[in-house]
């Protein structure tokens, strides 16, 4: 059953038909989205200025409170939330296809509310300060896993809802040949998500049946293995989704086109296969699994899920350049780059999410899921620098920079301070590159992380730490501050924008224009340029 | 974004991205060393 024409507009800067239910789905999502970022932001500053010796705000209790609530509504609601706005855009709006059934993906919005709701409520009151990972035998009340049980399964009928969309339009014809790559990535990060979310439901029904007195208790190593089946292929969602909103970009403001789609969709392909088992790196220093089963995950399969990323770090930059050498930017090696729309946030935030989770994030990680570095790093705050690289540096700053495309694209409004908006993602690119630094360099002198107070000052033993290490940790929360300040930056024009932000008529009102292909380099995103 | 890419072209036609990518390798190579290098001195030693 198609929709009737009533039911779409057509987007006169890309000449897609966008469905209107979806085009609701992706604006709820969004805001959600952004509300959740900045609960999560305010949670991670009092926590970088807490664990800033100098500083030290919180008190042990309200620290945990707020590392648990920061990782939360930062790590899981923000970004699924802007993913599943993503999904639904790689779908029904690339696709110029209708959504399968939006009264699912409204049921989808509501519960994954709810479950965020829950879960902020009790975090909140103090019933669940176990942190991201409630490892048992910390254990919170009932609520907090209801809610993280009653988001995930919001979370999956988003995921399906995608799926039956693209079927949908595989049925009704509403595109020509295979489906875009930036679809294509959110297929292998939608794939990710189904077996991430069975791990979740695998290991919190029988968390929530213990904390209710239904079970005696959970085996801490079990926990611990099936959770990681959960914690680590969630972020793998993130890189699939990142990367495909690198190449989105790419096309969007310079009109580049992938060098080689087969080797592109190849990489994409890995990711699905080998990112699950890549995650026993978690489990390294752990009794419960036998050496070969950690030396064939992370030395082996782990491996196959980097050589995806080493291709996608040449490809992405690769068609920029291809697309910015036909336009006539062939003066030598950079000139492409020294001509590339900087002034455009959405060029600026990709480039600094390409090199911090590149050279930060992405190259920490390998060396950091090697079983004889993780003996000395394992729980330092190396890791936590390792994945604010990744998950901050590179999947939110690349969120924040399609913001500038999509927002005014679905809400039809013209993006409110242009210029601080440029500031923007600088501020947050460079504070988020030095918090991460700065916390694995304090990691490498032994600062554990998570911990409320590395001095145990009052204790009955002393523990020294080397003093570069509070050198570092003050350095980390400057830095701290300088991301908050963007972070901050965003969320004001994100609510200003769709709220007050100047209508937009015609396709002159785009703030930042959408780039026609460069010459020879195909059709681009939008065949009606 | 859609249907084929350039998988017809030829020669090096991306030497800056070459250039990035080479530093790149070169960074994650000493970092990977430079965390391994209690290995090299055990090899040294012995």
């Amino acid at each position: 059953m198609s929709a009737s024409n009533e039911a779409f507009r057509t987007c006169d800067v890309t000449g897609f038909r966008v469905h209107r239910p979806a085009e609701w789905l992706i604006r709820v999502n969004a805001v959600a989205a952004v509300v959740c970022v900045l609960i999560g932001g305010i949670y991670g500053l009092l926590v970088a200025l807490t664990r800033w010796p100098a500083v030290h705000l919180l008190d042990a209790a309200w620290y945990y409170r707020a590392l648990s609530g920061h990782g939360l509504n930062m790590l899981i609601f923000w970004i699924i939330f802007f993913e599943v706005a993503g999904l639904y855009f790689g779908s029904a709006v690339v696709l110029n296809s209708r959504i399968a059934a939006p009264k699912v993906g409204w049921l989808a919005f509501i519960l994954m509310v709810a479950g965020a709701l829950l879960v902020n409520v009790s975090i909140l009151r103090g019933k669940a300060d176990v942190l991201m990972t409630s490892y048992p035998p910390l254990k919170a009340e009932p609520m907090y896993y209801l809610g993280v049980i009653l988001f995930a399964v919001g979370a999956l009928l988003a995921v399906i809802l995608f799926f039956a969309t693209l079927v949908v339009a595989k049925r009704e014809k509403t595109y020509q040949g295979s489906v875009p790559l930036f679809t294509f990535g959110l297929t292998a990060a939608a794939i990710i998500a189904i077996f991430t979310l069975a791990h979740g439901a695998a290991i919190y029904v029988p968390t929530f049946l213990w904390s209710i007195g239904l079970l005696p208790g959970i085996d801490p190593a079990i926990y611990r293995t099936v959770w990681w089946g959960l914690g680590h292929p969630s972020q793998q969602i993130n890189v699939a989704a990142m990367i495909s909103i690198w190449y989105l970009i790419g096309t969007l403001t310079v009109g580049s086109k992938p060098v080689n789609e087969k080797v592109c969709r190849g990489a994409f392909l890995l990711y699905i296969l080998f990112i699950n088992l890549a995650s026993a790196h978690h489990l390294l220093v752990d009794p419960g699994v036998s050496s070969t089963w950690k030396v064939w995950n992370t030395s082996y399969a782990m491996y196959l899920a980097v050589v995806a990323s080493m291709i996608h770090a040449y490809t992405v930059p690769a068609a920029i350049e291809l697309a910015q050498r036909r336009k006539g930017y062939n003066k030598s090696l950079f000139e492409w780059l020294r001509k590339a729309p900087w002034g455009n946030p959405a060029v600026a935030g990709m480039a600094l999410s390409v090199f911090v989770f590149g050279f930060l994030g992405g190259l920490t990680g390998p060396i950091l899921g090697t079983e004889q570095v993780n003996i000395i790093a394992h729980n330092t705050y190396r890791i936590t620098g390792h994945f604010h690289g990744t998950v901050v540096g590179g999947t939110t700053l690349a969120f924040m920079a399609l913001s500038y495309y999509i927002v005014p694209l679905i809400f039809r409004r013209q993006i409110a301070f242009p210029k601080l908006a440029n500031l923007q993602v600088w501020l947050f690119g460079l504070g988020v590159a030095g918090l991460s630094a700065t916390m694995m360099l304090a990691g490498s002198y032994g600062v554990p992380r998570r911990h409320w107070d590395i001095a145990f000052s009052g204790a009955p033993f002393g523990v020294e730490v080397n003093p570069a290490a509070y050198m570092w940790l003050a350095l980390m929360g400057i830095s701290a501050i300088i991301a908050a300040i963007g972070g901050a930056l965003y969320c004001l024009i994100a609510v200003v924008t769709v709220f007050f932000g100047k209508r937009m008529d015609s396709p002159k009102d785009l703030t930042y224009p959408v780039s026609a292909p460069a010459p020879d380099a195909g059709t681009g995103i939008a065949p009606s340029l | 974004m859609s249907g084929k890419g350039n998988e017809k072209e030829h020669g090096i036609e991306t030497p800056g991205t070459m250039v990035l990518v080479l530093i790149f390798l070169t960074v994650f190579a000493i970092a990977f060393l430079g965390n391994l290098k209690w290995l090299a001195t055990a090899w040294w030693v012995k």
